[in-house]
């Protein structure tokens, strides 16, 4: 009783991926032309493409916090929300690769949407090469925490605002918010979009916070190792 | 034909997903193990410690 109460809601984003897994691939869907069945795949590489901009969102809020508290577990939360971010993101490109090759007829075509998605994961690799280059603890904490704001800022300019400035793009959203504007999604999908968005999150929040405590965890052992050799 | 393979899909994947899920919840009771035992190791330090002060102060 004590481990239902404890991991709710843990157990609630398990069942809402299972309802999305199932629904999303066995509920009807409208048959459109070019789409057709790969139209199921929005549950999936929308909903984990979301679950990444949360969790990265979430790393903006532990970088700031940072800067104004200098607290170290501030960086910790930041840099294991970057690395779900980064997963969440991976598994995105390959599902949007999938749907590409069945619609566009290629993994990737040359799209400012899609580049800019790439631009973007780099940006966010380069992140995890900062720190690594970095030796000190509390310089490298507050690079990485101002690099993180930078870098959300630029993630967002190169998936949202570039693509709409430019002209071509064949990626659905770059006149509107995609899945989200009314017109986007038959009333029928939302009855899973909707759970998939949720459950999303919930699974990026859960792999974010195992993360953090196993990096936090790493630290506090290297520092027992590092109190013992100082005793002998 | 076609649904009940479409089902085996589905099944297939639930099972996968279902598995992952069991994995980070087994991920989990082992951090929440070795936490505990760090915060014993931690304990048992600062007793150590305050025991040597209280020692050289007699």
């Amino acid at each position: 009783m004590h481990a239902i109460k404890n991991n709710w809601w843990k157990i609630a984003g398990i069942a809402l991926v299972v309802y999305v897994i199932a629904g999303g691939l066995l509920f009807e869907v409208p048959d459109l032309p070019v789409l057709r069945e790969s139209i199921r795949n929005i549950y999936f590489h929308v909903g984990m493409w979301f679950g990444m901009i949360f969790i990265l969102f979430m790393s903006v809020v532990f970088s700031l916090r940072y800067l104004a508290r200098s607290r170290p577990e501030d960086d910790l939360r930041a840099l294991a929300a970057v690395k779900v971010g980064l997963l969440f993101g991976l598994l995105g490109l390959l599902t949007g690769m999938l749907w590409a090759r069945f619609t566009w007829g290629d993994y990737w075509v040359n799209d400012p949407k899609l580049n800019g998605a790439a631009v973007g994961m780099l940006i966010y690799l380069a992140y995890i090469v900062l720190r690594s280059s970095l030796e000190d603890p509390e310089k490298r904490a507050r690079l990485a925490a101002v690099y993180s704001v930078f870098a959300f800022v630029l993630f967002f300019v190169f998936i949202m605002i570039l693509p709409r400035t430019a002209s071509v793009s064949i990626h659905p959203g770059v006149d509107g918010n995609p899945a989200l504007a009314t017109g986007d999604l038959a009333p029928e999908m939302r009855w899973v979009f909707y759970p998939a968005m949720l459950g999303w999150f919930i699974m990026s929040w859960w792999l974010y916070r195992l993360f953090y405590r196993m990096s936090r965890i790493e630290i506090k052992i290297r520092e027992i190792r590092e109190n013992q050799n100082n005793q002998i | 034909m076609g649904e009940t393979k479409m089902l085996v899909v589905v099944l297939l994947l639930v099972i996968i997903f279902l598995g992952i899920a069991a994995f980070l919840f087994y991920i989990e009771k082992r951090l929440q193990k070795a936490e505990q035992d760090i915060q014993s190791m931690q304990d048992t330090e600062k007793k150590q410690e305050s025991t040597k002060v209280n020692g050289d102060e007699a």
